[in-house]
C-alpha cells in the first residue's frame, strides 16, 4: 500500500486510532488492547469493543494491521511495516506539538 | 521441474493445501503458480511433511510472529500468496486466518447466484413456451441452423459453461464452510421457553434492544432467537444492556472480541445487506456497558443500511412509472383489472416501501439520538 497515501489519510491521528495502533507495538488480541488503552490513558479512555474492531477492520483494508489466530484460534493484531511508519510519523508529529506547548506553557499562566 | 494443471483450484482452497502437502510428502515442492494458465510449477526435492495456507487479501503481508514460528511465503502473486511450513504439526503455535478467502467466496457464491436465478427463469420460460407448442399443435415453422456444426459447438458450450457455474456454486458453498468462522449462538436449552414473535426485527434494531431489555426486566431471559420467534426462559429480573449490531462483513475477530469484553452472543445471521448479531451484557449499577464508545459508529451503520436499503426504491420506481402504461393496456384489451400480474407489482411495491421506510426510521432514530447525546450538557 502507498505509503503516501496512507499518511495523507490517517495524519493527523485521532485519539482513538492513534492508542490502537501504539498498544501495538507488541500483537495483541482485540481485548488485550482495549485493556491496554485503558491502562495507558488512566481510564480517560475507555474505548467499546465495537469501536475498537470498527477502526481494526479499517486499518486492516488499508493494509496498517495483519491478523493471525494463536493456539486456541483467537485473532491476533499485529502492526506491518506500513503501519510501523505511520504511528513513527504520528509521533513526531506529536512531538513537534509538545515541545512548543511546554515552551509556550508559562506566558498562558497568570 | 513439474508441472500440474489444476484449472479449479481456487474453489475448495483446502483441498487444493492438503494436495500440495501431498505433492510435497512425496518431494514435489511448489515453486510457483501461474494464475492465467492454470499451471502448478513443483522443483524436486527430498519428501518432507509441509503445512500449506493459500490466501487472498487485499495487502498481503506474513505477520512476524507467524515467520517466527516457521511460515515463509512460497509465492506471492497480486492478492493471492501461498505460505508453508515444515515444522512438525505439533510445533505449529500460530495460524493465517482465513477473512479475505471467504470474502471472496461470498462474492463470488453471491454472483453463481445470481446467474442461476437468470438460468432457471430462461429454463422455465422456455419449458412453457415448448409445452404449449407442443400441447396446443398449433402449426410450427423449424428454421434450420444457419451452419450446421453451430447448433453441437453452441450447446456444448452452454452446458460447459453452465456446467461450471453449478459446480463452482457448490463447490464454494462446501468450501466457506470448511473455512467457516461463523460461531454456533443457538445453544438447545433445557427447559421451557416462552415464545414471542417480531416480524423484520432487523429493521428497527433500536426497538428490538428496548423490547428485550424491557422483558429481561421483567425475568424473561432470551435464550433461542430466529427469523420471527424469540423464545425465553422463566428468571430473576435483570439489567442488561442489548445491542443488535450490523456488520456489511463478520470475520472470528467480530466474535472474539466482543465475547472478551464480556458481551454474550445470541443470534448470528445474514439478513440483507449483511449480518446482524445480538449482544448482551448483564451490568449492576446505573451506567450500561456499549459496544461502542463513539454514537458515530451506530449512525454510520444506520446511514450505510439506509443506502443499502434505497436501492429498494429503483425496482419500486420502475414498477410505479409503468404503471399508467400497463393499465391503460389491460384497460384497451378488456382485461380486469383486478388480475394476479397487478396484485403482484402492487404487494411488491408495498414491501419494497415499507423496507425502505422502516431504514428511513431508523436512520432518523438514531440521528435524534446522536445528536442529543454530542450536545450533551452544556
Amino acid at each position: 500500500m502507498n505509503i503516501e497515501k496512507i499518511l495523507k489519510s490517517y495524519l493527523p491521528m485521532t485519539e482513538t486510532a492513534f492508542y490502537i495502533l501504539l498498544s501495538l507495538s507488541e500483537p495483541r488480541h482485540g481485548y488485550g488492547i482495549v485493556k491496554h488503552v485503558d491502562e495507558l490513558t488512566n481510564s480517560r479512555i475507555s474505548l467499546g469493543s465495537g469501536t475498537v474492531y470498527g477502526t481494526l477492520t479499517k486499518m486492516q483494508r488499508d493494509g496498517i494491521i495483519t491478523v493471525y489466530a494463536d493456539e486456541r484460534r483467537k485473532t491476533i493484531y499485529e502492526i506491518t511495516p506500513v503501519g510501523k511508519a505511520l504511528i513513527l510519523a504520528e509521533i513526531e508529529r506529536i512531538k513537534e506539538l509538545s515541545q512548543n506547548a511546554q515552551i509556550n506553557e508559562v506566558k498562558f499562566r497568570d | 521441474m513439474i508441472k500440474v494443471f489444476r484449472p479449479l483450484w481456487s474453489l475448495d482452497v483446502k483441498k487444493t493445501e492438503g494436495w500440495l502437502s501431498q505433492m510435497a510428502a512425496k518431494g514435489m515442492h511448489l515453486k510457483t503458480i501461474n494464475h492465467r494458465t492454470r499451471y502448478f510449477v513443483f522443483t524436486e526435492g527430498s519428501p518432507k511433511d509441509v503445512t500449506y495456507c493459500i490466501g487472498y487479501d487485499r495487502h498481503p503481508s506474513l505477520p512476524r510472529a507467524l515467520q517466527d514460528n516457521g511460515w515463509s511465503q512460497v509465492h506471492g502473486q497480486g492478492k493471492w500468496y501461498v505460505w508453508a511450513n515444515d515444522l512438525p504439526k505439533d510445533e505449529i503455535k500460530t495460524f493465517p486466518l482465513r477473512g479475505g478467502l471467504i470474502k471472496r467466496n461470498n462474492w463470488l457464491i453471491a454472483l453463481c447466484s445470481g446467474l442461476l436465478i437468470y438460468l432457471v427463469t430462461m429454463l422455465l420460460m422456455f419449458s412453457i413456451i415448448w409445452g404449449w407448442v407442443v400441447f396446443s399443435q398449433v402449426p410450427v415453422t423449424v428454421e434450420g441452423s444457419p451452419l450446421w456444426i453451430l447448433t453441437p459447438i453452441l450447446y456444448a458450450g452452454a452446458f460447459g459453461f453452465w456446467g461450471i457455474v453449478i459446480y463452482s456454486f457448490f463447490t464454494l458453498l462446501t468450501a466457506n464452510k470448511k473455512l467457516g468462522e461463523v460461531p454456533d449462538s443457538n445453544k438447545t436449552h433445557k427447559g421451557k421457553l416462552v415464545f414471542k414473535s417480531k416480524f423484520l426485527w432487523w429493521y428497527a434494531p433500536d426497538r428490538l434492544e428496548t423490547w428485550l431489555e424491557g422483558l429481561d426486566a421483567q425475568g424473561f431471559k432470551l435464550e433461542k432467537v430466529g427469523r420471527i420467534s424469540f423464545g425465553f426462559a422463566n428468571g430473576s429480573p435483570r439489567k442488561v444492556k442489548y445491542v443488535v449490531d450490523y456488520q456489511s462483513s463478520v470475520d472470528q475477530g467480530y466474535y472474539d472480541i466482543h465475547k472478551e469484553n464480556g458481551w454474550t452472543l445470541h443470534h448470528s445471521s445474514k439478513y440483507f445487506p449483511g449480518y446482524w448479531s445480538i449482544w448482551s451484557q448483564e451490568f449492576q449499577g446505573q451506567v450500561a456497558p456499549e459496544l461502542y464508545s463513539q454514537g458515530s459508529d451506530a449512525l454510520d451503520h444506520a446511514r450505510r443500511l439506509l443506502l443499502m436499503n434505497s436501492l429498494l426504491l429503483i425496482p419500486v420506481a420502475f414498477f410505479l412509472l409503468t404503471m399508467p402504461s400497463r393499465i391503460s393496456s389491460q384497460l384497451a384489451r378488456g382485461v380486469s383489472l383486478v388480475n394476479v400480474s397487478n396484485v403482484i407489482l402492487i404487494v411488491l411495491i408495498l414491501e419494497f416501501g415499507t423496507f425502505f421506510a422502516m431504514s428511513l426510521g431508523y436512520y432518523l432514530r438514531t440521528k435524534k439520538r446522536f445528536n442529543h447525546t454530542s450536545n450533551g450538557p452544556a
